[in-house]
């Protein structure tokens, strides 16, 4: 593994210093600006969280690059990152709109709104992602014991049930506004959704021989598990209504497009070492 | 008549062709470094070789990238096509 992940990183290694040397810059800045008072900062935040994306912008180049070494939308591995990449994409496109609200309207933002076009849209193409994910760790064929054929079935279960106590219980139904009830349903049930595909990807085929391709799918399932929490705490503090922007949370969504970034170049870059097996 | 040497041709066709739906153009490149075999335009194969040999060759070939993973689906790709052989001639890494 040790050995694969070395050669990845050297041939990309141009690619690979500037998503470091981008997350660098990013993360001193986010530290910078939190060494001062929050109340003073609201305006150097705005600018910031409409910056981080930066990094969601250059995973969606490198992830189509590298779907397009693993045949693009012709194969299972290529469609899995192509999803990854246009969520990334989309996360971008919902960031750019509440930065317009933000940062140049001075103003709160809205709830629906456009941005919610690419939040929602990401959550579908990270579920799409993963079920091809899923596919590409062999499940069809894992899934054959009773035991793994209940863990499929409990997995979802209890993420969903965990999913709707913490965000949904309780829930006050204002039906002049029927968006933003399937938004307030969409968000948690369908991120509960990918997270438990990639839960089962993860846990059915930890014992299964994937080869080569173990680490780099395992990557990528790490990413999507670092989104999840992102999305997580996001609904969470906006829940407890304590969420602002240049906070924790924006800081945990520029983590999850930095790691699926990695992920996504480390596909492309082991692409080109497997035919020298 | 269906002989066995297309019969190995169909084995190796169908082998290379479902593990480019799962890794895409990578399956063809994998399979043209194979000894004996043969690969036209990434569309099509020609055994060369021995046959049994070369099928063997190519689900090694396989595994090497995607493990018990590659080997579970070169056996479901050819399970149809299996039968159509003696047991003697199946190739050892497909039974």
């Amino acid at each position: 593994m040790k050995e694969q992940v070395f050669t990845v990183i050297k041939r990309d290694r141009v690619l690979f210093a500037i998503a470091l040397i981008l997350s660098i810059l990013i993360t001193g800045w986010y530290l910078y600006i939190h060494s001062f008072d929050l109340n003073t900062t609201e305006r150097i935040r705005q600018l910031w969280g409409s910056m981080y994306q930066v990094m969601a912008i250059f995973g969606c180049i490198i992830g189509f690059r590298a779907s397009k070494k693993w045949s693009g939308y012709k194969s299972i591995i290529g469609n899995a990152i192509l999803f990854f990449s246009i969520g990334l994409l989309l996360q971008s496109f919902g960031q750019s709109v509440d930065s317009y609200y933000n940062f140049f309207q001075n103003q709160a933002i809205p709830y629906p709104s456009m941005g919610d076009i690419g939040f929602f849209g990401s959550v579908i193409a990270y579920i799409v992602g993963a079920g091809y994910l899923l596919k590409a760790t062999g499940f069809q064929f894992i899934v054959k014991s009773m035991r793994k054929k209940l863990l499929v079935v409990i997995v979802p279960l209890i993420v969903l049930i965990s999913c709707y106590l913490f965000f949904l219980q309780g829930y006050t139904f204002d039906w002049s506004n029927k968006i933003k009830i399937l938004l307030d349903f969409g968000y948690p049930l369908g991120q509960a959704i990918y997270v438990s595909i990639a839960l089962i990807a993860y846990l059915i085929s930890r014992n299964y021989n994937l080869g080569a391709m173990k680490w780099p799918l395992l990557f990528l399932l790490i990413a999507l598990a670092f989104q999840y929490f992102a999305d997580f705490t996001f609904l969470y503090q906006a829940n407890a209504n304590t969420w602002y922007v240049g906070g924790l949370n924006d800081y945990l969504y520029f983590i999850s497009y930095f790691s699926m970034t990695l992920a996504l170049l480390y596909m492309g870059g082991v692409r080109r070492i497997l035919p020298e097996l | 008549m269906v002989t066995a040497t297309s019969i190995y041709n169909k084995i190796s066709l169908r082998i290379v062709q479902e593990q480019a739906v799962i890794v895409g153009s990578l399956a063809w490149e994998i399979a043209a470094k194979v000894h004996g075999l043969v690969i036209v335009n990434n569309e099509d194969v020609a055994i060369t070789g021995i046959s049994k040999t070369v099928i063997n060759d190519l689900v090694i070939q396989f595994e090497k990238v995607f493990g018990t993973f590659a080997d579970d689906v070169c056996k479901h790709a050819v399970s149809d096509l299996l039968p159509e052989l003696p047991t003697e001639d199946i190739p050892t890494t497909l039974k």
